[in-house]
């Protein structure tokens, strides 16, 4: 059992399989051992870590996901991970990306801090879904975006990149 | 003559114990009303307008008068309901067109706040307890929020949970229709660059080039990462081989270094880019 603090201080326990999932946690357990302490997690609040450690319960057995991808045939490794992420996305975490913006926001910035990187993935592919196919003031609405370009300006910007369109 | 009435109703009329409990408090009608406001609705106007028309119990015939009565009673029934539903706007007494109604909802006032001595009858103070609850409450509101702001965190976490179990459906859509547009977060500008790139390597070239549109920040964001363009002009084969092989050897995609060598691939369109 590892014990971990969140922002507000309370201690949540988890299984240590579970959290080493995260590297950091991983990289700290080894360096310093499992003396027992609460490892303070000052960065995420406890609704957000409680939302992890879920993720990571589901996912404790699935050894697949921590491993890097293999490289040794050639390739990018940041595309090979990317198009893995993409394959390996299943209804749970589809479902558990289902959450608003402020929610998938934070799990984001947590599994970044926490380095949970199929969270990272699964969450950064869920808003890239977001933007995808949509218009760009449809984008501006999504995310509550204000356009601070001036007519002249956006008119140049949108013609540079009036290339993919066609 | 009054009593005579009532004797015959309840004989006659089914529905008479009913008017048996609203003619007692007929000269005070207004007391049973539970909020000065629905007097005030457009509904309740003229429903009240006739109940109040100079009724003197004594001047009506026997008959005639207890029908009547019984019809008014009846339809102050009916237009109870209405009434209490009619309050949910809780629009204050000054908001009142007319000068009767004013008047109306002032003898309301005093009677509801402050507990008349000559009222005997135990409907009215029942009535009157009540409004005055009423009344407090909405006159304790600026205490609520007071309390509310001054609370730490979890307990307003916990006052909020408490308050949103007790409040019903269409408050509780309004309440979600309020909150879902704070909610909505830039995450593109607002989080760490290195994070917003990670979501631009999961994007497709024309999102891309739209999300490059969106604002001054955005354009940074998603001309900054080289790496996410790169990865879509190799899958397009706009980058020579060689270039694959050591990506980081040379300048800027590789691109120019070598004036000799051309490019073994034409310029790219949508089609290749997406694939």
């Amino acid at each position: 059992m590892v014990k971990l603090v969140s922002a507000e201080g309370a201690v949540i326990d988890v299984d240590r399989d579970i959290i080493e999932q995260s590297a950091l946690i991983r990289n700290i357990l080894q360096d310093v051992g499992d003396t027992g302490d609460p490892i303070p997690v000052p960065n995420v609040s406890g609704p957000i870590l409680s939302k992890v450690i879920e993720y990571c319960t589901h996912h404790r057995d699935d050894l697949d996901r921590r491993t890097r991808p293999d490289t040794s045939l050639g390739g990018d490794a940041d595309e090979a991970s990317i198009q893995r992420a993409i394959r390996q996305m299943d209804e749970f975490d589809h479902n558990f990306c289902k959450v608003d913006q402020g929610t998938l926001f934070d799990i984001i910035l947590a599994a970044n801090f926490l380095d949970i990187q199929p969270l990272l993935d699964v969450a950064s592919l869920t808003v890239a879904n977001m933007m995808k196919g949509k218009s760009v003031e449809e984008i501006r609405r999504t995310f509550n975006v204000k356009n601070d370009f001036d007519e002249e300006e956006e008119a140049r910007v949108r013609s540079a990149n009036a290339w993919c369109e066609n | 003559m009054v009593s005579d009435d009532m004797a015959e109703a309840m004989m006659t009329d089914p529905h008479s114990e009913n008017g048996d409990e609203m003619i007692p408090i007929d000269g005070s009608a207004r007391g049973v009303l539970p909020l000065p406001s629905p007097l005030l609705s457009p509904r309740a106007h003229p429903e009240s307008m006739d109940t109040d028309d100079g009724m003197d119990d004594d001047d009506m015939d026997a008959v005639g008068g207890h029908r009547m009565r019984q019809r008014r009673s009846n339809r102050r029934l009916r237009f109870r309901p209405e009434s209490t539903g009619g309050d949910m706007d809780m629009s204050p007494p000054e908001t009142a067109t007319d000068d009767r109604f004013d008047q109306h909802t002032f003898d309301m006032d005093r009677g509801m706040v402050v507990s008349d001595p000559s009222s005997t009858k135990v409907s009215r103070v029942v009535t009157s307890e009540r409004m005055s609850q009423e009344m407090s409450a909405l006159y304790s509101m600026p205490s609520i929020l007071s309390t509310y702001d001054s609370l730490p965190p979890n307990m307003q976490s916990f006052l909020l949970y408490q308050l949103l179990r007790r409040t019903p459906r269409p408050i509780l859509q309004f309440a979600t229709q309020t909150m879902l547009p704070v909610l909505h977060r830039d995450f593109i500008s607002e989080l760490p660059v290195e994070v917003s790139h990670h979501i631009l390597k999961f994007m497709d070239t024309r999102s891309l080039c739209r999300a490059s549109c969106v604002s001054r920040r955005w354009q940074d964001v998603v001309n900054g990462d080289y790496k996410v363009w790169k990865a879509k002009l190799v899958d397009a084969r706009y980058v020579p081989d060689r270039e694959r092989v050591h990506p980081l050897s040379h300048s800027y995609f590789g691109l120019g270094t070598d004036p000799a060598r051309p490019l073994t691939a034409p310029r790219p369109n949508r089609h290749d880019l997406d694939t």
